[in-house]
């Protein structure tokens, strides 16, 4: 290597995130392409609106990651809020949102103690949280999916846009152009892909631009020494796990008020999901790396990829059941996944 | 933490955990309890075991 700075072109190149924005821009010409309207406003609010849930998750699973732990309670944890948020539906939009976010936050408490209080592995504590959550879920929801209330106004949340009061009339005609289509799309904005958006700028500013954020990568980067140094180790791990409870109620919020229902089954495989929106995204499993950039890129690069098995599926050229989707998935997130450690080694050259 | 296993031990605490199972199941409480006490279960041994081994 040459001495001096790193070029800033040589930086940008060279990050992960970068090669997975750059593959989701090739998949996504990829798709406009091939199927009739993958880009129209429909299909693009929906698949945001379903993205978001799994964002929320990989967000705190990534503060999670960063310091070297992992939160395998993500998936039963959002299914367990969205059959509270369901519950308290009735009573209104704040009450389903807080109860949602309460039930997360909870879980996350729980991870929190078991895993600073008993120093038992995070691996372990959130195994048995995931399991626990699972329970509570059923119990709660009496084995059933519980169907919120549309009396209210707590579905909007899942199901409304952003700005559709100053929506004007003529971006919704038949030949508004594609300007009046970007516009439409931009005031159509989904609610839940606007909280994940929001949620992912806080995160980064917390990361890059306080202490806190500091403090999470220097718990990954190596515990003792950070104990060592005097940094509050314990408080930043059990920040860290209040936060991946927190995103996962939120997430599950969403989930009961999009579909209508709290459900208590759902949430299978979703914290493999976020941890590999996580490792895709360039943020190291043991902890001490991390883009919340990068996390964000690689969730929406897995729901590209599983949005275009579903188109695919209904172009009628191949027929997939959900079992051989789900081996699909799992063979492209492996290509993934060692493209991006030999891009990162290379990157460290 | 790894580094200490024994494979009848992971048999033994597999037919444990699938004994309580089915005694709280054959006693009339409902699933979703039984996988609570699961978990409760795991991190009573974790710790358990962990205090052990520090001393």
């Amino acid at each position: 290597m040459t001495t001096g700075p790193t070029p800033f072109w040589r930086r940008v190149v060279f990050s992960p995130a970068f090669a997975v924005v750059l593959v989701l821009v090739l998949l996504t010409t990829f798709a406009a392409l091939r199927y009739t309207n993958f880009l129209g406003a429909y299909n693009v609010s929906s698949v945001l609106r379903y993205i978001s849930m799994f964002a929320l998750v990989a967000l705190g699973m990534c503060f999670v990651i960063m310091t070297g732990g992992i939160d395998l309670s993500v998936g039963t944890v959002a299914a367990a809020s969205s059959v509270v948020a369901a519950i308290f539906s009735p009573y209104g939009l704040m009450a389903g949102l807080a109860g949602g976010l309460g039930m997360g936050l909870a879980a996350g408490l729980l991870n929190a103690l078991i895993i600073t209080r008993l120093k038992i592995l995070p691996f372990i504590a959130t195994l048995a949280t995931m399991l626990a959550a699972s329970g509570t879920a059923l119990l709660l929801a009496n084995n059933q999916t519980v169907s919120v209330s549309y009396d209210t106004e707590f579905t909007t949340l899942g199901q409304g846009d952003m700005f559709t009061a100053f929506r004007p009339e003529w971006v919704d005609a038949d030949d508004a152009g594609p300007l009046g289509k970007f516009l439409g799309f931009l005031l159509g904005f989904p609610i839940p892909a606007f909280i994940a958006l929001a949620a992912y700028v806080v995160g980064a500013i917390v990361l890059n631009h306080t202490a806190f954020g500091r403090h999470v990568l220097a718990v990954g980067g190596g515990e003792d020494a950070s104990r060592l140094m005097g940094l509050p180790v314990t408080r930043t791990i059990f920040s860290v796990y209040l936060i991946s409870g927190a995103c996962a109620g939120m997430a599950g919020v969403i989930l009961a008020s999009q579909f209508g229902a709290g459900q208590p089954i759902e949430g299978v495989g979703w914290e493999l999901f976020a941890i590999a929106s996580v490792v895709v995204g360039g943020t190291l499993l043991t902890g001490g790396k991390g883009s919340i950039g990068g996390t964000l890129a690689g969730a929406m690069l897995l729901g590209l990829i599983f949005t275009i098995l579903n188109f695919e599926n209904g172009m009628g050229w191949i027929s997939l059941s959900a079992y051989w989707q789900s081996v699909v998935r799992g063979v492209f997130l492996f290509v993934v996944v060692v493209l991006q450690s030999r891009l990162a080694r290379t990157a460290q050259r | 933490t790894g580094g200490r296993a024994t494979i009848i031990g992971t048999l033994l605490g597999a037919l444990i955990i699938q004994l309580v199972r089915y005694t709280l199941l054959a006693n009339g409480v409902p699933d979703p309890v039984a996988m609570i006490v699961k978990a409760g279960l795991i991190v009573l041994a974790v710790w358990l075991q962990q205090r052990e081994h520090r001393g």
